[in-house]
């Protein structure tokens, strides 16, 4: 190898990482003397030649006009003539060729000392601790010289004299050859003793470990992928502090191992489960839904109300009107925004710390769509006849579907009405949308048996449920309010009043 | 030179409650009634005050871990000194410093230093702030033979001079740094003549003198008011008790401190001279000991009926603002 | 006071020492194997230079009396009052052939003489490739408790921990004062040696021969499973008083006691906490980047799933130590406050 040599991208500068091959001066199989120009090269900065430097034959062009090579790049190759073919191939290929990439098994003894040390010392994992080994275990572990004087960290000595271990038994890995607590377990795991968990330890957060900043080596690191194991579970004897596929394997065999352990308490089997990833909208309901719910005091008033009277009315309106299709959760939605006209002190927002009582009712109406809900608002429904309500809930409704609201159309509001009657639900209970402080949960309208002077009759019943935030409102206005909208929807003509 | 009745009273005074009130604190900490170290300035006492009676308030000190004399030199309270020794809370430092670090800013006392060498520096300072203030104040540091061999000292003398500070350095050499004898630790003949080397005027007195000591100082602090820049003074004194008290003082001579108790004590000296000079009498002298005597004995009593910090002093005054 | 479970059964005899004496020991034996070993400092024997006795201090402690007797004072050196000078004069004999023992009186003159230390001795093995060994022992009496005031009385440990290329021993008793000063003289780093003033008169038995404690290596002074004590210099036996006390309530506690800081036997630490799940550091030290603060970063580091409960800290406050001694009582971490930071951690 000693007559062959390469022909090397140079660095010409500090901020050199690469260049471009612009022409050979030379074929190959000329002979060149130290110092003759060999190809020029095209940085962002300069064009420039490279030299060579020492004499020789071009023996090999490998770099082309055009191509772009980083810095170190084996450009060609010089060498004696009488060199061989063979050799020259074989030096290219050992010189990797192209990119400078990091020399990944450099020795184990560059490893320096601290990460073979820290290894011991780690314990990111929940401690386990031998069980004190059976007869069986025992008693490949307890025979053996007086082991008082070998050197062992003073809780490994404590832990092998209360498990009957000798020391001599146990290979060390501690400070000046100490053997330490850890080397005692791997030990007793080895003869075919077990680790457990001590009783009462600190419970192993469950949630799943970021260990992407762990050092390993790439093998290693696919290997825990695959295997899902935590690159934090394993120790670091790799090279340069890493963890490396060993380390993987052996954290698999201690898994392996805790897994068949009879006496071990096990965290129950997981069944089969697919990751669903969670959307904005999601995340944001989830938020502050809950957000609502531990923050508000919720207290529930239900009332039930006979609709019979304004399933006629309805019928009345659409009979008399093309293209009006008013729907009980129409005439509910007016009948809310004229009760709170009666009792405005609902008609409320709350920050937590600063209270706003609105002149107008802005009732939000709950749309369900895929993946979610959204409660368009209708804006001063007070002031809206019936029909005008129902188109412009139907619009808002239609367009939440399609996904085209405007924020101003659904950020803000004063009350909230929520109807599952559609999917037969009889009553349910809502939680109030923040930060107005009421909602209205509305089941399906049902004939039931209903009693009038003593007698057993049918009627249309709806129940509806109002949650309210006491911080705010108290019982006695809520019901206030629920008998006045009770009033309203049992007699609808009181609405034009 | 001409001394007032007035002047050489004022003198004595201070001299004689320094040798009592270091007297009674070796007999205080004898008892117990002392924590920690001191060190007794008894026989020195004419060092401090023939320099200090040269300065008002607004000159400024630096004293040693032997900081007592200087304290009263300089006009510190005695009782709240006797309070301070004693850790009390209403010492002259609350109690947090005691003997080694005594200091009353009010009276242009940097403090004692537990530091061996600790004040030079310091007080190059206090004078860089006359000079820079234009205010014709004065700096005096105290040291002793063991501190000249103070990087830190030789470092302040070649500053003063570089700065021409208004500085006076006085060396008190009474033989002995700790244990070690001046003649083994100190390499030059002189140590006065090794700080005139450094580029100052220097003189060498004879430190158990009163009048040879206030005469050599009142020139060097004229030339340094004058802006004359720096100066040193080094005082050939001896002290009578040890380093420290309690020290068993084994490298003393044989009968050496008896002898130098008799030959050497500055205030039998002064009463000699004055008396002899006829200018007081003996009487007053005596009467002025009496009253110096029941002084001291207040400022035990006073000290010992003091009360002591409470636990929260133990966070004061770490800083002024956090 | 109880032996602790470390200590190597030696051959010979030994006899009970004070910690003063097992130095002093030690300086004795050490000298008379290895004629390069020299001792320097104030007052290290004391009277050059005066009509009076040689060897009229042999240290202002008497840790080093009889050596200039014995010695002559080629070896044993009364120095000037010049830390700078001092320290200095050592690093540069170390490296060139002495093995010098210098003494600071108190580590609160380090002041004065830190180039000498932190900048000079430390570095030397390292700015020079490996080519130099500065094998310097340099004895400092650190602590409070002596109405010494502020000046007199500091833990300056974590300061020359923090040093790159410095060792740092903190013996807490006779046996490995003895044991310790031994090691640090054979060792061919420099190494600071501090002596808690409270400790000089307490005594145990010494063994009479030779005999060595590597550095790294902790000793646990008290054995048990609920709650791990570390304690360093000064405040091991309080921490063994305090788990003596909760022992008789059944509470049993691991007090370990590292001997030198630096460097520092995490290992130990981190095994007794996976076992215990608790730990309670008192370190006299104040408490911004103690020797408490450190092993705490480390623990929470490496062992944090072991713990079952925040680490507690038990070290003086952040002010320097004052005078009056009802307050530096206070200052210095008191048995009850000790007692306190274990009864809180296993209450977690």
């Amino acid at each position: 190898m000693a007559n062959i040599s390469a022909i090397a991208m140079p660095k010409w500068g500090m901020e050199m990482s690469e260049g471009v091959i612009s022409e050979w001066r030379l074929a190959e199989g000329a002979t060149v003397s130290a110092g003759d120009d060999l190809v020029d090269v095209e940085t962002s900065k300069i064009v420039n030649t490279v030299t060579a430097q020492a004499g020789g034959v071009l023996r090999r062009i490998i770099a082309q006009p055009g191509e772009t090579l980083p810095v170190g790049a084996l450009l060609g190759v010089l060498a004696s003539a009488d060199t061989p073919d063979g050799d020259i191939d074989s030096f290219i290929a050992a010189q990797g060729g192209g990119a400078a990439a990091p020399a990944p098994e450099a020795e184990a003894a560059q490893a320096p000392e601290v990460a073979a040390k820290a290894a011991p010392a780690e314990s990111n994992v929940t401690p386990l601790r031998a069980e004190p080994p059976a007869a069986g275990v025992l008693a490949k572990l307890a025979s053996g010289a007086d082991d008082s004087d070998l050197p062992a960290t003073p809780i490994a000595r404590r832990l092998a004299r209360q498990y009957g271990v000798n020391l001599h038994n146990v290979t060390a890995s501690g400070r000046h050859g100490r053997v330490t607590k850890e080397d005692l377990e791997q030990a007793i795991l080895a003869a075919g003793g077990t680790l457990v968990a001590p009783a009462g330890a600190a419970p192993v957060k469950a949630a799943p470990r970021d260990d992407s900043a762990v050092h390993a080596t790439p093998v290693a690191r696919r290997l825990a992928r695959e295997l899902g194991i935590s690159l934090l579970d394993c120790r670091t004897s790799g090279s340069h502090g890493r963890v490396s596929k060993a380390d993987v394997e052996a954290a698999e065999a201690l898994r392996q191992r805790l897994a068949a352990a009879p006496a071990a308490p096990q965290a129950p089997a997981v069944p089969a489960f697919e990751e669903v990833p969670l959307s904005g909208m999601r995340k944001t309901i989830a938020a502050r839904l809950q957000s609502s719910k531990q923050t508000a005091p919720h207290f529930r008033v239900n009332i039930d109300a006979e609709i019979d009277a304004l399933l006629a009315v309805r019928k009345q309106l659409n009979d008399a009107n093309s293209g009006a299709k008013i729907s009980v959760n129409d005439f509910i939605v007016k009948a809310c925004a004229s009760a709170l006209m009666r009792v405005p002190d609902l008609n409320v927002q709350f920050d937590g710390t600063s209270l706003k009582r609105f002149a107008s009712a802005d009732i939000s109406v709950a749309v369900a769509i895929p993946d979610g809900l959204i409660t368009p608002i209708v804006r001063g429904a007070e002031g809206k006849g019936l029909i005008a309500l129902s188109n412009e809930i139907r619009d808002l409704s239609t367009r939440a579907k399609l996904g085209t609201l405007a924020a101003a159309e659904f950020q803000g509001g004063t009350f909230t009405v929520s109807n599952l009657g559609m999917f037969g639900v009889s009553q349910f209970d809502a939680i109030i949308n923040p930060p107005q402080c009421a909602i209205l949960a509305v089941g399906a309208g049902q004939q039931r048996p209903v009693v009038r002077n003593g007698e057993l009759a049918v009627a249309t019943v709806v129940t509806l449920s109002l949650a309210s935030d006491h911080r705010i409102i108290d019982g006695a206005l809520a019901a206030k309010f629920m008998g006045v909208l009770k009033g309203f929807l049992e007699q609808p003509a009181t609405m034009l009043g | 030179m001409h001394y007032s009745p007035a002047f050489l009273v004022d003198a004595y005074r201070t001299m004689k409650t320094i040798r009592l009130f270091e007297e009674r604190c070796i007999l205080e900490f004898e008892r117990g009634n002392i924590p920690g170290f001191v060190h007794a300035y008894n026989g020195q006492e004419a060092v401090a005050v023939g320099v200090c009676m040269h300065l008002s308030d607004s000159d400024v000190i630096g004293s040693t871990h032997r900081g007592h004399g200087h304290c009263i030199a300089k006009g510190c309270d005695v009782i709240a000194m006797m309070k301070e020794i004693m850790g009390k809370a209403t010492g002259l430092c609350k109690g947090k410093g005691g003997s080694m670090h005594i200091a009353d800013f009010d009276k242009g006392m940097l403090g004692a230093n537990a530091i061996v060498g600790g004040a030079p520096p310091l007080c190059n300072g206090a004078a860089l702030s006359a000079k820079t203030l234009g205010t014709k104040n004065v700096a005096v540091s105290f040291g002793g033979d063991g501190s000249s061999n103070q990087g830190t000292v030789m470092e302040a003398l070649n500053l003063a001079v570089v700065l021409q500070l208004p500085h006076i350095f006085v060396v008190e050499n009474n033989g002995y740094g700790e244990g070690t004898g001046a003649r083994y630790a100190v390499g030059c003949e002189s140590i006065g003549a090794r700080t005139a080397a450094f580029g100052m005027p220097a003189a060498t007195v004879d430190g158990t003198d009163f009048f040879a000591v206030y005469e050599q100082a009142g020139k060097f602090v004229e030339l340094a008011r004058n802006g004359g820049g720096p100066s040193a003074i080094e005082a050939d004194v001896v002290r009578f008790d040890g380093h420290f008290i309690g020290d068993p003082q084994l490298y003393r001579g044989k009968d050496e401190l008896k002898t130098i108790k008799e030959t050497r004590d500055c205030l039998k000296k002064f009463r000699a001279r004055v008396t002899g000079e006829n200018w007081l009498k003996a009487e007053q002298l005596d009467e002025m000991d009496a009253e110096i005597a029941a002084l001291i004995e207040r400022a035990v009593e006073e000290g010992m009926n003091a009360p002591l910090p409470e636990p929260a002093a133990l966070f004061a005054d770490v800083y002024a603002s956090y | 006071m109880t032996s602790t479970p470390q200590q190597a059964k030696t051959a010979g005899s030994s006899r009970v020492k004070t910690y003063r004496e097992a130095i002093n020991e030690a300086l004795f034996q050490e000298m008379r194997r290895d004629p390069t070993v020299i001792v320097m400092g104030e007052e290290v024997s004391g009277g050059a230079g005066t009509d009076g006795q040689d060897d009229a201090y042999g240290g202002v402690f008497g840790v080093t009396k009889g050596l200039m007797p014995e010695f002559g004072r080629g070896r044993v050196i009364d120095t000037p009052i010049s830390e700078s000078a001092i320290i200095g004069a050592a690093a540069g004999a170390a490296c060139t052939g002495l093995r010098p023992v210098a003494e600071l009186m108190f580590f609160d003159f380090i002041g004065v003489c830190f180039d000498q230390i932190f900048n000079q001795a430390a570095k030397f093995r390292y700015m020079f490739g490996g080519k130099s060994k500065t094998p310097l022992v340099i004895r400092a009496t650190v602590g409070a408790g002596w109405r010494a005031g502020a000046q007199h009385s500091n833990m300056l440990h974590p300061v020359v921990t923090h040093i790159a290329g410095l060792k740092v021993v903190m013996p807490s008793n006779a046996y490995d004062a003895k044991g310790l000063m031994i090691s640090a003289i054979r060792d061919d780093d420099p190494v600071i040696f501090l002596e808690h003033k409270i400790l000089y008169d307490t005594k145990c038995e010494v063994p009479d021969e030779l005999y060595t404690i590597p550095f790294g290596e902790a000793a646990f002074t008290r054995e048990g499973t609920d709650v791990t004590i570390v304690a360093i210099s000064g405040m091991v036996p309080r921490a063994n008083a305090v788990a003596d006390k909760l022992a008789k309530e059944g509470i049993s506690c691991d007090v370990i006691d590292p001997r030198t800081v630096s460097p520092l036997d995490v290992e130990a630490i981190i095994e007794s906490v996976e076992l215990t799940g608790r730990l309670v550091i008192v370190d006299e030290a104040n408490e911004r980047c103690s020797l408490a603060a450190d092993i705490s970063s480390i623990i929470a580091e490496k062992a944090f799933h072991a713990l079952r409960a925040p680490i507690r800290k038990v070290t003086a406050p952040h002010t320097p130590v004052p005078f009056s001694p009802v307050l530096e009582d206070l200052y210095i971490p008191t048995p009850e406050r000790i007692e306190q930071a274990v009864r809180d951690v296993l209450e977690a």
